[in-house]
């Protein structure tokens, strides 16, 4: 108990500690930019700009404090029990009309791996269809009868499939815990990209039975099997800094952690009795059911009393994310309407305080976007309605001049410039000291590496910020996302469809160059890092896509994580389960219903 | 004298009266909570796969070496446990009159408990 609350007295000093850090960075930002604002004169407009970038400045040193804490604060050993598991864990895979042949390989390289295992029997699979194409479904239960008769998995393996995927993900669990989950006394969720080693996922259930307070167990997911140059961008900046940038969340968030929705082991009683969510009054996008329901349900676990923790130093977990910027953003679409509909529960009866700043925290990953947006259209407008300059005030009888800050407008950019970038410097450097820089394909690979990642990534920002913006709009407004299909097994991008998503960009940029050349021309220098990527985009898009770069990258040893030097094992057992499955593969007769329902 | 109608079907003839393959199912998948219908259906519709050495009507009629009989049984598609949990859905966005209703009912309370000279008296007792 006493350990408990040390836990507790720890967690809350060092979120003061970022709070502190962070409100002394944005006020230092603050401070100098109203500096510089205020050398051509004072108006309202200098106002809005210094609080928006003071909101800005706030998240920008959020970010690096939470970077800062994950070198500060290695994660606490935590133990499992050394025992045979006394519950049984199901292992659940909620699936969408997705590609077919790549779920079941996955759940077939989870089976086997924990086949291996003396405690097998504790666990049993459940695929959770919520399919709604007929020749999806139809092939579903053809890949699970083919699994389950390879595996000799009777008993073990079970398909169910919804015909209306009510609540989507969320109703999907509930569903399975209405009907079977007083059966098992842990799930493991899984998403459809989600792959697991059998050996963490027993460990998982042993640190959860050693801690009977503890509700959900959430694992830092690494991303593989990416072969774009964006994908393996991705890959190399978590694989480097997520680790770090995890156990920094990690360090503050204590015992009302965060759950990502797949590869964590959830108490099954606990999650029934907590998490069960009415839908909020009003329409889409910000009634319903609640979309990004993780979050929530993190929060809603944590005000039950149960512990919701990261667990940074699991291995053997790893997920699939989008190969392209186009897919990137179709999926922030997605969150960005789930967290932006959060805030109609961020004032949720009995919520932990922690549990409101994660849910603030998400809402404003996104907002950050308009606010940066804002904060530069304001700065363009700023010069065309700054008051004439007084050169004599009435005190001195020779002209005063504005006092020139382009000393400290330099030094604030800096400044925020090293709040970006000093982080991910640092985590370099502690790689490279540590002696691990052998896994990301030695000292001078991962110092480029990382100068290409530092580039590319600021590059891509003013992309991301419009994306982001655009979404902001659409959920603001009242458009529904819809949850369109992740299309995870597309790679590359031809250039027109990269030319249909960024086209706005292109325009956008073009207009806001050619307005700050006529009419600002003090600031045309200081906005071509921002404006000329937004020119560029559907070629930027496009190149960022490209699986020949992605190649080129690997074979040079660039952007090398540890996965490429050391294949995952698992990874290895899914493609051969593909390729097994692919083989044996027959057109299965649609059940007569379906078939109905495939020929209209 | 009244005559009484048996309303319970009469039960269909059953190839597995005795009920043993249904009891070394349950034995060999540790579903001891599977019921002897879902397995007459499922032996009757012929969800799972024979081996080499043992085909389905034998193993229907209980033939086969223990191991050969239990690697048929694991090819057997059997519905998942039925144990459901009851899900109360929570209201994360309730009205301000629920919100507050355990505050207000605390401060009536206290105000009860500190003020009870705010309780109106009745009128005939006023104006005696």
């Amino acid at each position: 108990m006493e350990n408990a609350g040390s836990h507790v007295r720890s967690a809350g000093l060092r979120r003061l500690a970022m709070a502190l850090i962070a409100v002394c960075l944005t006020t230092a930002a603050s401070f100098m930019f109203a500096t510089v604002v205020q050398s051509d004169g004072f108006d309202w407009l200098d106002v809005v700009r210094i609080t928006l970038m003071a909101i800005a400045a706030f998240w920008l040193a959020w970010g690096g404090c939470i970077a800062l804490f994950g070198i500060l604060f290695p994660p606490e050993p935590s133990q499992g029990t050394e025992r045979r598991p006394i519950g049984r864990t199901a292992i659940l895979m909620p699936i969408y009309n997705e590609a077919t042949g790549p779920v079941f390989a996955r759940v077939e390289a989870i089976m086997k791996s924990i086949g291996k295992l003396p405690e097998a029997d504790c666990f049993d699979f459940f695929v959770l269809s919520d399919t709604t194409k007929p020749a999806v479904a139809g092939k579903e239960q053809s890949a699970y009868e083919r699994l389950l008769f390879r595996q000799n998995a009777g008993g073990r393996l079970f398909y169910r499939r919804r015909e209306q995927n009510i609540g989507r993900k969320a109703g999907n669990i509930a569903d399975f815990l209405q009907t079977s989950g007083g059966a098992y006394d842990y799930m493991l969720v899984l998403d459809a990209d989600s792959l697991m080693d059998g050996g963490t996922i027993l460990e998982m259930v042993r640190r959860m039975e050693a801690d009977p307070r503890l509700g959900l167990l959430q694992s830092l997911p690494q991303i593989i099997g990416l072969k774009t140059l964006f994908g393996r961008l991705l890959q190399f900046a978590t694989s480097l800094y997520g680790p770090y940038f995890a156990r920094g969340l990690a360090a503050v968030q204590g015992e009302e952690g965060t759950f990502w929705g797949h590869n964590a082991l959830i108490r099954t009683r606990a999650f029934a009795a907590a998490c069960g969510m009415a839908p909020l009054e009003g329409k889409p996008p910000f009634g319903g059911h609640i979309l990004s329901h993780d979050t929530v349900e993190a929060a809603l676990l944590a005000r039950e009393g149960w512990k919701v923790r990261l667990d940074t130093d699991l291995t053997g977990s790893y997920e699939e994310a989008p190969a392209n910027m186009v897919d990137y953003a179709k999926r922030d679409r997605r969150w960005c309407q789930g967290n932006l509909q959060h805030s109609r529960i961020l004032a949720a009866p009995r919520f932990r305080f922690w549990s409101r700043i994660s849910i603030l925290q998400g809402i404003f990953a996104y907002l950050a976007s308009p606010i940066w947006f804002l904060f530069l259209l304001t700065s363009l407008a700023a010069p065309l309605v700054a008051p004439p300059p007084v050169y004599f005030d009435g005190y001195s009888p020779f002209p005063v001049f504005p006092h020139p800050e382009t000393a400290t407008a330099l030094a604030l950019l800096f400044g925020l410039v090293a709040l970006l970038v000093l982080p991910k410097l640092l985590l370099v450097v502690r790689t490279l000291l540590g002696g691990n820089a052998k896994a990301f394909g030695g000292p001078v690979r991962l110092v480029i590496s990382f100068a290409i990642e530092i580039m590319l990534t600021s590059v891509l920002a003013p992309l991301l910020m419009m994306f982001h913006c655009r979404s902001v709009m659409q959920v603001l407004t009242g458009a529904d996302s819809g949850w369109p299909t992740a299309e995870r097994d597309d790679g590359s991008l031809p250039f027109g469809a990269a030319v249909s998503a960024t086209w706005w960009m292109t325009l956008t940029g073009t207009a806001g160059v050619a307005f700050s050349h006529y009419y600002v021309p003090e600031l045309f220098y200081w906005f071509l890092p921002v404006a000329m990527p937004m020119v560029f985009a559907p070629l930027l898009v496009w190149v960022t896509s490209s699986v020949m770069l992605g190649n080129l990258t690997r074979w040079l040893g660039i952007l090398a994580v540890p996965a490429d030097t050391r294949p995952v094992a698992i990874a290895a057992d899914m493609q051969e389960a593909l390729q097994t499955d692919l083989g044996n593969e027959e057109p299965t007769p649609l059940p007569a219903p379906l078939a109905g329902e495939a020929a209209a | 004298m009244t005559s009484h109608v048996n309303l319970t079907p009469e039960p269909l003839s059953d190839p597995f009266a005795n009920g043993s393959v249904f009891e070394e199912i349950r034995l060999i998948l540790r579903r001891p909570d599977l019921p002897d219908d879902v397995l007459r259906q499922t032996l009757a519709e012929g969800r799972f796969t024979a081996g080499t050495s043992l085909g389905k009507d034998a193993f229907v009629a209980g033939e086969g070496l223990p191991e050969d009989r239990a690697a048929v049984i694991r090819t057997m598609i059997v519905p998942p446990p039925r144990h459901g949990l009851e899900m109360p859905a929570h209201d994360l966005n309730p009205p301000l009159s629920v919100r507050f209703a355990p505050l207000v009912a605390r401060w009536q309370r206290t105000l009860q408990t500190i003020r009870p000279q705010m309780k109106r008296a009745p009128a005939a007792m006023r104006s005696r």
